[in-house]
């Protein structure tokens, strides 16, 4: 016997989030289906703890559904949207739990990341930034996921690695313009 | 050994420095308040700048998907729902899907709107800090915010319109180091200045922009630098601006000139 959400598998997150924000909680759970294992999988390579990475997505899902009308279709797909509150929230509650900062509401972006695309092209955006990381030398994928994953200052990889200032800033940015290159962004 | 890849060539010769910063707040990273004036000032007048931030975005986007997947428990679903079904319906609608809008500077707008959500919420964030501390009261809370807003998206309309323009700010007087950029947009009736290195206001002045174009000379607005002794301002005017050919900066007794009598510190020229 057909199960009442079914039609829904095919339609777009932007319909589902629309039937989530209505009341549908059916559709809430299939855009969880969807994205939850991803959230989850991000919040929990920032946290560290499954019991910190549950909350935080939790809290991610909740969030979409209450302030859904801040989500813009035309700029973007929803996962990045989502997986951008996820680091945000994520390292909030890092810095909060290592270095004692008292914990920011975290503001959500009005403005999307940019890049859309179906399941299949994200499928492959992550081999491709898979393979661009694994490309990269040793320490400068450390500052990109020192900054991105670890939510550490420069100043805080510059004495965690050891190394001058410059010499990070410099990581950092050839590390960036690397990733910008494999990832096919053309040079200006 | 560490490879290294030639970067693009940037006119600008603190191009590298910027990138570092660029780099930083496309990862989420922190920048100090000097940081963040320095990049609001590129970002708004350079456009290489903005693809550049366009890019690192673009980056920060796709790391994500770079971790390995990890399951939760079966019951974090079931909490989510009915944490969902106690919330209740949302009151207001959600905007309707629409087709990107298509434009000389989409890319930019998005990368500026980016960088401006960071960066004007934590100038939002200061100003409601000082406004608590000095005990104001709440619509002095909610003037700031609406004032917040309305500059996020003038920015936005100055970049949106296929008349803006930038250019580079040098020194009117060859002994000074003063220097910057501008952008301005006409149809929005938006200057955006960043300018650094001026000379040392005196007492009761301020810095003036002015704009000459179509044969008119027009007050733009007026503004004062941080305690790094660099501006970056957004002014707009009541009504559209003349098509530019030049813009400079003079030294003006405060509140502002009605015609500038003080000496002229910066100018850009639109060819």
């Amino acid at each position: 016997m057909p199960q009442p959400w079914e039609p829904m598998l095919h339609e777009t997150d932007h319909q589902l989030l629309q039937q989530a924000a209505a009341g549908g909680t059916a559709a809430l759970g299939l855009l969880y289906d969807r994205y939850g294992r991803l959230v989850f999988s991000v919040a929990l390579r920032i946290s560290g703890e499954r019991g910190s990475a549950e909350e935080i997505t939790q809290d991610v899902f909740l969030r979409l559904w209450r302030y859904a009308d801040r989500y813009n279709p035309a700029h973007g797909t929803l996962v990045a949207w989502m997986l951008t509150i996820t680091q945000r929230r994520a390292i909030d509650e890092l810095r909060s739990r290592h270095y004692g900062s008292k914990r920011r509401e975290v503001e959500l972006p009005e403005a999307l990341p940019l890049a859309g695309g179906d399941h299949a092209q994200q499928a492959q955006l992550r081999t491709d930034v898979q393979q661009a990381l694994a490309e990269l030398p040793t320490a400068q994928r450390e500052v990109i996921e020192g900054v991105f994953f670890g939510g550490l200052s420069r100043q805080e990889l510059a004495q965690r690695m050891g190394s001058p200032l410059p010499t990070i800033h410099t990581r950092l940015r050839l590390a960036m313009e690397k990733l910008r290159v494999l990832l096919g962004d053309e040079a200006p | 050994m560490e490879d290294t890849i030639i970067p693009p060539p940037c006119p600008d010769p603190h191009c590298d420095q910027i990138a570092v910063l660029l780099a930083t707040a496309a990862l989420g990273g922190a920048l100090d308040g000097d940081e963040q004036t320095r990049v609001l000032g590129y970002v708004t007048t350079c456009s290489g700048c903005r693809r550049r931030l366009e890019g690192f975005a673009r980056v920060a986007q796709a790391l994500p998907l770079s971790v390995s997947e990890a399951e939760p428990s079966p019951a974090l679903r079931e909490r989510i729902m009915r944490a969902g079904a106690q919330s209740g319906p949302r009151r207001q609608p959600l905007r309707p899907a629409r087709p990107p809008r298509r434009g000389v500077f989409t890319g930019a707008l998005i990368a500026m709107a980016l960088l401006l959500a960071i960066f004007i919420g934590q100038q939002q964030l200061r100003l409601q800090q000082q406004a608590v501390q000095l005990g104001q009261q709440q619509t002095t809370l909610v003037q700031q915010q609406q004032q917040t807003a309305r500059n996020r998206a003038l920015v936005i309309a100055a970049f949106g319109n296929a008349d803006s323009r930038e250019a580079r700010l040098t020194a009117a007087q060859g002994d000074s180091v003063a220097s910057g950029r501008v952008l301005i947009s006409p149809g929005a009736a938006a200057v955006v200045v960043y300018a650094k290195e001026l000379p040392p206001l005196a007492a009761g002045r301020v810095y003036q922009v002015w704009l000459q174009g179509e044969g008119v000379l027009r007050a733009v607005g007026t503004f004062q630098p941080d305690q790094n002794d660099r501006a970056w301002a957004l002014l707009q005017t009541a009504a559209p601006l003349p098509k530019p050919e030049a813009i400079f900066i003079s030294d003006e007794p405060a509140p502002g000139s009605t015609a500038p009598i003080g000496p002229e510190l910066l100018r850009a020229s639109f060819p």
